[in-house]
């Protein structure tokens, strides 16, 4: 059966192929997208002028060029993005050498895959919902395969029309199946093999290192990070500051973390506990370690967390996958009261070279309040405030960068803000350290929890006061206090926002979050813990493997017979038609015990005329049944509800 | 002995009812054949294979990083295929083979069998393909209807020509699986002879007298007997026929010296096989020219006669000569 395939076929093929490519092009880079469509666009054209095969010169070089272009763009075509690209590029070469039935069949076999692994790259809701379509489309190219006659000279626009809707019907009646295999299949609790992708950094989000521009790049971003769902009251919006990577070193252009206190555990905190707040989150795969409790968080319920002095909580494993930690922390606290010599020395370091001007203005400072920090700060504040203005489009920093953004552009947002705030606190003697990480999120009616995306990323200050420990200090509130207050980015500036974050399309947006939410809950978040609470609910215990195999072989058989019953259906009219026959028998033996004995030649035509005769005073009712029977079972009386009608008058007669 | 024969025989009957096509249907069978669900086989493809190979992958795969979606994924492609199974064996079952026909051909031509099937159960029956050794045909059936299809078989020998086991078999839908099952249907047709070619002219004694004169009424009358169709309307006895129930028609005995006689025995200097061929030529020119001629065989006699019919019989007793 391995014969060249039509034409439409091949062009069915090239247009399926796209459509498995559109999954990935939100990961994969630009030059390969282009390099992908333009194969399927030569497929195209050659199929379109010529039934030769592309010839194997062509087929190699274009092989070595997308296996350059994959290096060039990827690197390594080993590990998650590697492999993937390598995969659609290998798919994409086949496709243009395929001819015949064969290596039609392996390259859609190949697409199933394709198409399975873009989950690797996004688990929502709407790519999966694609995806699943997807399949309908690669079983309705499949089906156009098939060995078939009557279909040589049909146009696509036909093939689609017969394939796509059966193919489709399929789906949905296989949809119960796929639904307790994956409520039953037993899962691993360990995983067979390593993660897809090492656990190098992530590609988004907050960062173990401030350069300029790292945050103004997030803003952009509405990818959500994490959900906080509250025990008690959401806590207002001034409050909503999720605690990231504390920044203690600064270069001159770059902040960074301390290394030496990695490994100093606990949080040295007193609190008040009427001021505690329990919450939990849920976090998006961000790839990273970072947890992002409200500040500041004293207990978790999660074993694998590392507690740094400095008030950072960081999880032993990158958050890959969605995940659920609850943190109870305190509002009203005091943050190590005592600051030993060694933080003391770190929160004071700078570079001894540049920035004269800041460090002058800091000196100025220290001489008019000596000790006295938090009037230091109020002084930069009031410094701040005056002059400064908070824009997400700052122009660019020459040289000294804080002198060139204090005395000089004096326009930024919390990365210029909270960075020069820090330095002049350092250069006036108060020790100081740089936070990053989210400020506010929205709260969804819907779904009751508060939304934290990407764009919501922020950098703030804190400050080590004698007496009172560490305390938070936002100098962007002193330009910005909207960005406080309203607690987000977009609040704060509203004219900066994309027109399709405003009014009805932004409650859309809060909606349809809403709905990715609950899809982490009920599908991404289905574990094997999950999986073995299942019946629970049902007044069952936890339920084990075996148990799990029994569920998964009993309703698995039931839900395969019922999608074959439900795809198969259109097979029931005949035995309809059955019924029909058998009710006129058996009409037929009850006229025969009223005396009319029926001749097993004899047609309803004869049967009437004889039954009338007998039954004169019941003849028109006969007539109309027998007729009506006739129409029925040998003339073009089709309608379903006619026929159940009739069956059901034939069987009270 | 005898309780181990019992036995055996116990065996080959259950494993006849369990699977008809081991050993039953090696045997030819009367006609319609219905292929009810036990006697339509189904195994993976070789694409299957490789399918099944895809699909495991796709499920461990999805299984070991708990990727949801991917499994979700994953079953819905497992489970679909599964359903496949369903339709690849529906689209064989409750399929009737209703008759075979076949135009009699001379032997080295292909013969063309026509099947006639009938799809009594409301449904279409895309993509089917019947083939018998190297021959292979497609066919595909619309909804509640009777589909003929041909296939073209080649014939070496005269005589019985039985098609013997059909294999009837799909891939419908996805090619992931393929169902067969056998069809072996108790028919056989007739092979004639291969004719001489450029064979010498028929045996005629006087021939401008025949052929082309007419017979009056009247004339050698003999009797009446039934219509054939080869018989010309000339003869039908119309006022006989009107009495009778069936149509009559009047047959006049063929002075012997009339009909040609094409006799075996005459063909003394030619082999078994080249004599048939002869005979087989002549009967065909006899019956192009609408000759009376008689054929003599070794074992029998037919005729005299004339027409379609005739020289059909003669050219199937040639046929059939040991």
């Amino acid at each position: 059966m391995n014969e060249t395939i039509h034409r439409r076929d091949i062009l069915y093929l090239t247009w399926t192929m796209l459509l498995v490519v559109l999954a990935h092009v939100h990961w994969l880079p630009f030059v390969l997208t282009g390099t992908f469509l333009g194969l399927l666009a030569l497929k195209l054209a050659w199929t379109q002028w010529t039934d030769r095969p592309v010839p194997l010169s062509v087929r190699l070089g274009m092989m070595l060029l997308v296996l350059a272009l994959l290096v060039w763009s990827v690197g390594s075509p080993v590990g998650r993005e590697g492999g993937s690209a390598l995969l659609i590029c290998l798919q994409a070469m086949k496709l243009l050498e395929t001819r015949n039935r064969r290596d039609a069949r392996i390259l859609i076999g190949v697409a199933f895959f394709t198409s399975m692994i873009a989950f690797l790259f996004s688990q929502q809701i709407l790519p999966t919902i694609y995806a699943l379509m997807v399949i309908a489309v690669l079983f309705g190219c499949l089906y156009a395969l098939t060995p078939n006659y009557l279909t040589q000279h049909e146009s696509l626009a036909d093939a689609l029309k017969r394939t796509l809707p059966n193919a489709g019907k399929l789906a949905l009646a296989a949809i119960p199946l796929a639904g307790v295999c994956f409520l039953f299949f037993p899962r691993l609790s360990a995983p067979l093999w390593g993660t897809p992708w090492d656990a190098r950094g992530g590609k988004t989000g907050i960062s173990d290192r401030m350069r300029p521009g790292m945050i103004s790049a997030l803003w952009n971003d509405d990818t959500p990070v994490f959900r906080a769902r509250f025990d008690g009251p959401v806590p207002p919006a001034p409050m909503r500051y999720w605690r990231g990577p504390v920044f203690w070193m600064f270069d001159g252009t770059t902040w960074a973390g301390a290394s030496r206190f990695a490994y100093e555990r606990g949080v040295k905190l007193s609190f008040n506990d009427q001021q505690t707040i329990r919450y939990e989150l849920q976090m998006e795969p961000t790839e990273q370690t970072w947890m992002f409790p409200l500040d500041i968080p004293f207990d978790s319920d999660a074993t694998d967390l590392r507690w740094f002095s400095d008030g950072q909580v960081v999880s032993r494993r990158p958050v890959i996958e969605p995940r659920r930690v609850q943190f109870t922390s305190a509002l009203q606290y005091e943050f190590e009261s005592e600051l030993s010599a060694s933080h003391r020395q770190s929160a004071l370091g700078l570079p001894w070279r540049g920035n004269p001007k800041s460090k002058a203005l800091a000196a100025s400072w220290r001489d008019k309040h000596g000790q006295d920090g938090m009037a230091i700060a109020n002084e930069a504040l009031a410094f701040i405030n005056a002059s400064f203005e908070y824009t997400l489009e700052p122009p660019p920093l020459r040289g000294d960068s804080i002198d060139d953004f204090l005395f000089n552009t004096q326009k930024g947002f919390c990365e210029h803000f909270s960075s020069s705030f820090v330095f002049l606190m350092r250069a006036a003697g108060v020790p100081a350290r740089v936070v990053t990480g989210y400020l506010g999120g929205v709260y969804n009616e819907t779904g009751g929890y508060l939304l934290v995306r990407n764009s919501d990323a922020h950098a703030w200050a804190e400050i080590w006061l004698a007496g009172r420990g560490w305390v938070r200090i936002d100098p962007t509130g002193a330009v910005a206090p909207d960005r406080i207050n309203r607690g987000s980015v977009g609040a704060a500036f509203p004219e900066s926002q994309s027109w399709f974050k405003r009014g009805w399309l932004g409650n859309l947006a809060m909606q349809s979050d809403w709905i990715a939410a609950r899809w982490r809950d009920l599908v991404i978040e289905f574990n094997a813990d999950r999986q073995s609470r299942l019946l629970e609910p049902f007044g069952l215990e936890k339920i084990g493997r075996r148990e799990m195999a029994l569920g998964l072989i009993a309703l698995g058989t039931l839900a395969l017979a019922l999608g074959a019953w439900w795809s198969m259906r259109q097979y029931r009219r005949r035995a309809e038609r059955d019924r029909l026959a058998l009710a006129y028998q058996r009409f037929q033996a009850r006229l025969g015990k009223r005396g009319l004995t029926i001749e097993s030649s004899e047609g309803p035509t004869q049967t009437l005329a004889r039954a009338a005769a007998k039954w004169p005073e019941r003849s028109e009712e006969l007539s109309a049944l027998i007729h009506s029977y006739i129409a029925c079972q040998y003339g073009h009386q089709q309608d379903a509800d006619v026929r159940r009608r009739l069956i059901r008058q034939l069987k009270a007669f | 002995m005898s309780a181990l024969l019992r036995w055996w025989e116990s065996l080959l009957q259950a494993a006849e009812k369990r699977l008809p096509a081991l050993t039953r249907h090696r045997q030819p069978e009367a006609l319609p054949i219905t292929l009810h669900h036990r006697r339509v086989y189904i195994l993976p493809t070789r694409f299957g294979l490789f399918f099944g190979l895809i699909a495991f992958t796709m499920v461990i795969g999805s299984l070991n990083y708990n990727n949801n979606p991917a499994m979700l994924f994953a079953f819905l492609v497992v489970a679909i295929s599964m359903l496949s199974f369903h339709h690849t064996v529906g689209n064989l079952r409750g399929l009737t083979l209703k008759s075979i026909r076949a135009e009699p051909v001379f032997a080295g031509a292909s013969i063309r069998l026509k099947l006639s099937f009938r799809e009594v159960e409301q449904r279409s029956r895309p993509g089917l393909i019947l083939d018998l050794g190297a021959a292979e045909s497609r066919l595909a059936l619309p909804e509640n209807s009777d589909t003929e299809v041909e296939i073209e078989l080649p014939t070496m020998r005269r005589g019985w020509f039985r098609p013997g086991r059909f294999r009837l078999w799909t891939e419908y839908p996805f090619g992931i699986v393929w169902a067969w099952s056998y069809l072996h249907p108790e028919r056989q047709f007739i092979v004639y002879p291969k004719p001489e070619t450029n064979p010498p002219p028929l045996p005629i004694g006087n021939r401008e007298d025949h052929g082309t004169r007419m017979r009056s009424p009247g004339e050698e009358w003999q009797g009446l007997r039934e219509y054939r169709q080869s018989d010309p309307p000339r003869h039908i006895a119309w006022k006989q026929s009107a009495h009778a129930d069936a149509m009559l028609v009047k047959e006049f005995a063929d002075p012997i010296s009339d009909a040609i006689c094409l006799d075996w025995h005459g063909l003394d200097s030619l082999d078994h096989e080249a004599r048939i061929a002869r005979l087989s030529a002549w009967t065909l020119a006899a019956q192009a020219e609408g000759l009376s001629f008689r054929l003599r065989l070794p074992n029998q006699e037919l005729g005299p006669g004339s027409g379609d019919e005739f020289s059909a019989r003669c050219l199937t007793e040639l046929a059939l000569l040991p």
